[in-house]
């Protein structure tokens, strides 16, 4: 990717899309930290981390959540097993089979009452108990979004977060990922092929092509700054 | 009687050797550890050296093979596991090479022999029962819990959460090389125990296991009773204390007893050909169960 140059607020919602190949996932990995880049710097809540690797960036300030194209759903675990990986409880480690405390407990209770909820607002609730493994691909996406939303983490990275999805769910997410935006202040970049289903919902659309960025178009009438962090050149893979 | 005891106690102490293998390595990480029986060996020989070169008191023998399979793990997980999984099946391999090879430096192909029981509280074990009721019986409970604990906990789905997509689990502020060499260090020191038991039980300790043949009927027996499955684990062990002995009670003939150790080889076979075939996912195998590769993200 070459001139990369882009500073996000929070409690704003960032709208990529681009023809297919043009580097919008890449970036994605970038900020993820799954790509390191040849040159220039990241900086996330304003600390630039030592090592570019995903475990110490998801560990930074308020954390980082993404989704990927291809929706990621761990197949052994039930529908609910799997959104409740998102919350990190107390004791989970190996300290637990020697001796689990009634707070972890009562954590994992409120998690999973938590769990149901959004569960039960995406029509989930039926086949909660299900292998994730046999669920069908829009479900699967739909699974993979929820629990990276429960994380709750102050950047949220959404791969095509409504491709395969029903008119109804879409807007369902459309409505959660703004309330959290609004309410939570959390920076949420989405990727998707066309800007349809974005126009009317995020603050901020850019456009990738050819592994820059070809465009920022503000569709909110709040003032955003825009500040060059350095001119960076970015090389794929 | 005294036979008896013996065959419950193999029973038990293979059951001990799979749960280690199954329900705390493979089942969890999907690392099928070649080289895993080296810890087995490891607690046996230190065990019985300890004591009968050492005279050191004998519960507090079994400690030396604990911190030695402890460190031995977690020096061997550390090191690869940040690669992958089959570099550590690899050195484990290795790992059970030097373990057979100190073995026979220290006490010979034959292993050491005249290895005393402690007492419990004064009282003699030297009744086999005794043994079995108040040693391995226990240890064998206790180990099952601790197996059930863990299903029920939040690590059953980290785990398998790392086991199906490590970066996923980076993702989610989850370190996999955590998880991966803890399971590991848990069922190398369940291992070490047991090899401990039994060099008590027995008195000796027997290099011959510690080769690929057993590693084999191990890996066999934990695909026979299913990946990750508690029943699984202790079917497994049933059949290879069964086995041998249902051969020896049906075929009486002096030509068929020569190739006894064959007929096994290839009765085994037969079941394992017979689980690929119908019941993949093994006897006791569960719909929770299903195992698929690591994915790449």
């Amino acid at each position: 990717m070459h001139n990369i140059s882009f500073e996000t607020s929070p409690g704003k919602i960032y709208g990529l899309f681009g023809p297919n190949g043009s580097g919008k996932t890449t970036l994605f990995n970038l900020i993820s930290g799954l790509y390191r880049p040849n040159a220039g710097i990241i900086r996330y809540y304003g600390i630039c981390p030592k090592r570019m690797e995903p475990l110490g960036i998801a560990r930074l300030g308020n954390g980082l959540a993404r989704t990927f194209q291809d929706p990621v759903v761990i197949n052994d675990l039930s529908v609910e097993e799997n959104v409740l990986l998102a919350y990190r409880l107390p004791q989970e480690g190996f300290i637990s089979l020697l001796y689990r405390g009634a707070r972890s407990f009562n954590q994992e209770r409120i998690a999973l009452t938590e769990v149901q909820c959004w569960l039960a607002h995406f029509k989930l609730t039926a086949k909660k108990n299900m292998p994730a493994g046999e669920l069908s691909y829009g479900e699967r996406r739909l699974v993979a979004n929820i629990t990276a939303i429960l994380m709750g983490s102050g950047i949220l990275l959404l791969d095509e977060p409504f491709a395969n999805l029903n008119v109804l769910m879409i807007q369902k997410l459309k409505g959660w990922l703004r309330k959290i935006a609004l309410e939570e202040k959390r920076t949420i970049l989405i990727i998707e092929h066309s800007p349809d289903n974005l126009y009317d919902f995020v603050d901020v659309l850019l456009r990738i092509k050819g592994y820059e960025i070809d465009s920022i178009q503000n569709t909110g009438d709040i003032d955003f700054v825009k500040k060059l962090i350095s001119r960076s050149t970015l090389l794929y893979g | 009687m005294e036979y008896l005891a013996s065959i419950v106690a193999n029973f038990l102490i293979y059951a001990l050797i799979i749960i280690s293998l199954n329900n705390f390595i493979i089942g969890k990480t999907s690392i099928w550890s070649i080289g895993h029986i080296a810890f087995f060996g490891i607690g046996a020989l230190t065990t019985g050296i300890m004591v009968h070169d050492f005279l050191m008191p004998g519960w507090s023998a079994i400690l030396p093979g604990l911190l030695i399979s402890f460190f031995l793990s977690l020096f061997v997980g550390l090191s690869t596991l940040r690669l992958s999984g089959d570099y550590f099946i690899i050195l484990s391999i290795g790992l059970c090479e030097i373990t057979r090879a100190v073995s026979h430096e220290l006490k010979g192909p034959a292993g050491m022999s005249g290895i005393v029981r402690p007492t419990l509280g004064g009282m003699s074990l030297d009744n086999d029962w005794m043994f079995i009721l108040l040693v391995i019986l226990p240890i064998f409970i206790a180990v099952i819990v601790l197996s059930v604990r863990f299903s029920r906990s939040p690590l059953e789905r980290i785990c398998s959460l790392v086991r199906q997509n490590e970066n996923a689990a980076r993702f989610m502020k989850i370190n996999p090389l955590y998880y991966k060499v803890g399971c590991l260090c848990i069922g190398s020191l369940i291992a070490a125990l047991t090899g401990s038991i039994h060099a008590f039980f027995a008195r000796s300790t027997d290099p011959s296991i510690i080769t690929l043949y057993q590693t084999v009927l191990f890996f066999s027996m934990v695909l026979f009773g299913g990946i990750n499955s508690l029943y699984g684990s202790i079917l497994g062990s049933l059949m290879l204390v069964a086995v041998p002995r249902i051969l020896e009670y049906f075929i009486n003939s002096p030509m068929a007893s020569s190739y006894s150790y064959q007929i096994i080889q290839l009765m085994y076979g037969f079941l394992l050909i017979f689980v690929v075939r119908f019941m993949p996912q093994g006897v006791m195998g569960g719909s929770k169960n299903w195992f698929y590769p690591q994915e790449n993200t």
